[in-house]
């Protein structure tokens, strides 16, 4: 039951969105608010694997985003001084490379910290995100610094790909591919190491789990969905600058990990969709109540996150949709004893 | 390595070199030295505070040498890491007990049964060919340790509400998994119940008959003396004495050791 309510929102409904939102006034902006939903979706699964799934706190997530944005940026169309040497990508070669800029960042980042105990960690990474934005901010040859960079749209058989609806559906897919691999990594023998991590990192160890390198491929995990992401962000907003990559977005992320239930993939869909439409419905909501367009709710946007925040920390500190240890059950099968001990895991 | 005189003896599985573990000013383990034949039951026993756990820490892995060396299977472990030791056949058990608590009963075996049939990264994310076979690898072999230990019929509970007893089980099945040659038991008998002890004899028993060598640490002494091949006796971090059951117990130093201690036989 619960699975079949999972397949409608995650498949259905997404699907027919465009159509839904289109027929309404303003469908374009519409739109492109259930853009920006998926793509906090997209961020929150990302950094729950990391946070959620393994227990490292990364606080430089955001870079890893920006990471991606700025290699599809730079591979389409070349830094400002060499256009020569890099540049000419399409989008669909962009794609994949955006992912292996971020992962690889990931594995420089992770592979010295990791073996480390503790808050190194989230202070490695903190580091980490500050000086990606100013790299960002101040490498003009490669980035053309604050001005920021232009990024075409993507084409697909000669037609360009600027509809909005068309770039709905090219992120739903990538929103689907990383919800499918997160899910069948966690289900798998990776998934349980991540769990044996979590639970007792000595026992994990003496039981062969080979700790460094399984918290290497969460990290790493992590920062390739922030790049694919973040490739999908270059195309769609059709320019990069440094602005989108603070660290305020790694915060507003960690927050919907937190507020759907950490570790919990449903959860996690479900905080991220709320709070990142939350600000757009808030804007609309002044019009509703017949108050015009005095009141603007825009800067609040902090105050209601640090306010939600405090609120789920005081009634439900597990989330909106905890991780209830779905327990993935072991069934002998059903041909009778098995004395071979063969089952199967039904979730 | 040796090469003398060893044509009757079995070989040495496990050898200690003067090892030596230093905590500030206190030397928990100390120069302590005994070879392991592969096969059979080797006991550490010894007064609280001996240094017993501490020299497990030490051949597992948990805890680095001040000094000396560890030979397993002929070569060098001083300094290898838990999980690599795992790979080379050594699996402990906890003193405290340390499970998954949170991952059910089976899950908690198949962490360790991943070991012998690992699942790749890109195996597991995209499914590719190879995936199903090595996670019913894991199940299977997860389920038949469940038997084996006798908790089948609990792999689905939660790991933290077993009983401690079954606990207990749970954690040598979870290392049986890593298919060790050499098993280490911290106290495995500890907070059972008679019956329950009875039935860890007898699954001591058949873990040897599998031709494991089980290395275990007990205060249980009628326990000890049934089970052991051979017995090293620590006090203070020392070795006080070493021999078969018999001549452990006929040994004056481990009587004055023993003397006043309440967990005597
Ligand atoms: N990590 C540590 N840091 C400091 N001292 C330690 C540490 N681990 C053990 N010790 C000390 O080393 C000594 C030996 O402890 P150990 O746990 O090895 O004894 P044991 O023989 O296993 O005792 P028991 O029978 O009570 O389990 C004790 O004095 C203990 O306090
Ligand atoms: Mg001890």
């Amino acid at each position: 039951m619960r699975a079949m309510i999972l397949r409608v929102l995650m498949v259905i409904v997404p699907l027919i969105l465009p159509a839904l939102l289109l027929a309404l006034p303003q469908g374009e902006y519409q739109l492109d608010v259930a853009m920006t939903v998926l793509l906090y979706v997209a961020l929150g699964v990302g950094l729950n694997v990391t946070v959620g799934l393994a227990g490292l706190l990364d606080l430089g997530y955001i870079a890893f985003f920006g990471l991606g944005a700025y290699a599809t940026a730079i591979l389409m169309h070349g830094g400002p001084a060499q256009a020569e040497a890099l540049g000419g990508w399409t989008y669909w070669m962009a794609v994949p490379a955006a992912v292996a800029v971020a992962g690889f960042a990931g594995l420089l980042i992770g592979l010295p910290t990791l073996r480390l105990r503790g808050d190194y960690l989230a202070i490695v990474t903190l580091a980490f995100g500050q000086i990606a934005k100013l790299t960002e901010n101040n490498w003009d040859a490669l980035t053309n610094g604050p001005q920021g960079m232009e990024v075409a749209k993507p084409v697909l058989f000669g037609f360009e790909l600027r509809a909005g609806w068309q770039l709905y559906y090219i992120l739903l897919l990538f929103v689907w591919i990383i919800l499918w691999s997160v899910r069948n990594v966690n289900k798998s023998s990776v998934g349980r190491a991540w769990v044996a991590i979590r639970e007792d990192e000595i026992a994990a160890a003496s039981s062969g789990v080979n700790v460094p390198r399984t918290k290497l491929l969460a990290f790493v995990m992590g920062a390739a969905i922030a790049g694919l992401v973040g490739s999908f962000f270059a195309v769609k907003q059709g320019f990069v600058s440094p602005p989108s990559f603070d660290f305020i977005e790694t915060v507003t992320i960690l927050a919907m990990v937190v507020l759907g239930g950490i570790g919990s993939l449903p959860g996690v869909v479900l905080g991220a969709a709320m709070l990142a439409a939350l600000p757009e419905l808030l804007r609309s909501l002044p019009d509703m109540l017949g108050l015009g367009g005095q009141f603007d709710v825009t800067p609040y946007r902090m105050l209601l996150y640090g306010t939600a925040m405090v609120l789920m920390m005081a009634w439900r500190p597990e989330g909106l949709l905890p991780d209830a240890h779905r327990r993935a059950e072991l069934h002998p099968d059903a041909s009778g004893e098995a004395p071979d001990g063969s089952g199967e895991v039904r979730a | 390595m040796t090469g003398t005189a060893l044509t009757a003896a079995p070989p040495v599985l496990l050898s200690l070199r003067d090892v030596t573990r230093r905590f500030g000013g206190l030397v928990a383990v100390d120069r302590l030295a005994f070879d392991v034949p592969a096969g059979g039951v080797f006991s550490v026993i010894g007064p609280n505070g001996a240094g017993k756990t501490t020299a497990f820490n030490l051949i597992s892995g948990l805890v680095p040498l001040s000094s000396g060396d560890l030979v397993f299977k002929g070569q060098s472990i001083a300094g290898t890491k838990p999980y690599e030791l795992a790979r080379l056949g050594l699996a402990r058990t906890f003193q405290n007990i340390r499970l998954f608590g949170g991952a059910t009963v089976w899950e908690n075996v198949a962490v360790a049964a991943a070991l012998r049939a690992p699942t790749g990264f890109f195996q597991a994310m995209w499914r590719l060919p190879g995936f199903t076979a090595t996670r019913r690898a894991q199940e299977q072999a997860s389920l038949a340790w469940l038997e084996f230990v006798g908790l089948a019929n609990l792999r689905n509970e939660l790991a933290r509400n077993l009983a401690y007893g079954q606990q207990r089980r749970l954690e040598i099945a979870r290392a049986l998994a890593t298919e060790p040659s050499l098993l280490l038991l911290d106290e495995p008998a500890a907070g059972m119940n008679p019956k329950e002890t009875e039935d860890l004899v007898e699954l001591i028993g058949r873990i040897r008959n599998r031709g494991l060598t089980v290395l275990l640490i007990e205060h249980d002494m009628p326990l000890v003396m049934r089970l052991s091949d051979r017995i090293a006796v620590m006090n203070f971090g020392h070795k006080i004495a070493e021999g078969t059951p018999a001549e452990v117990q006929a040994h004056p130093e481990v009587i004055r050791a023993y003397l006043g201690d309440g967990d005597e036989g």
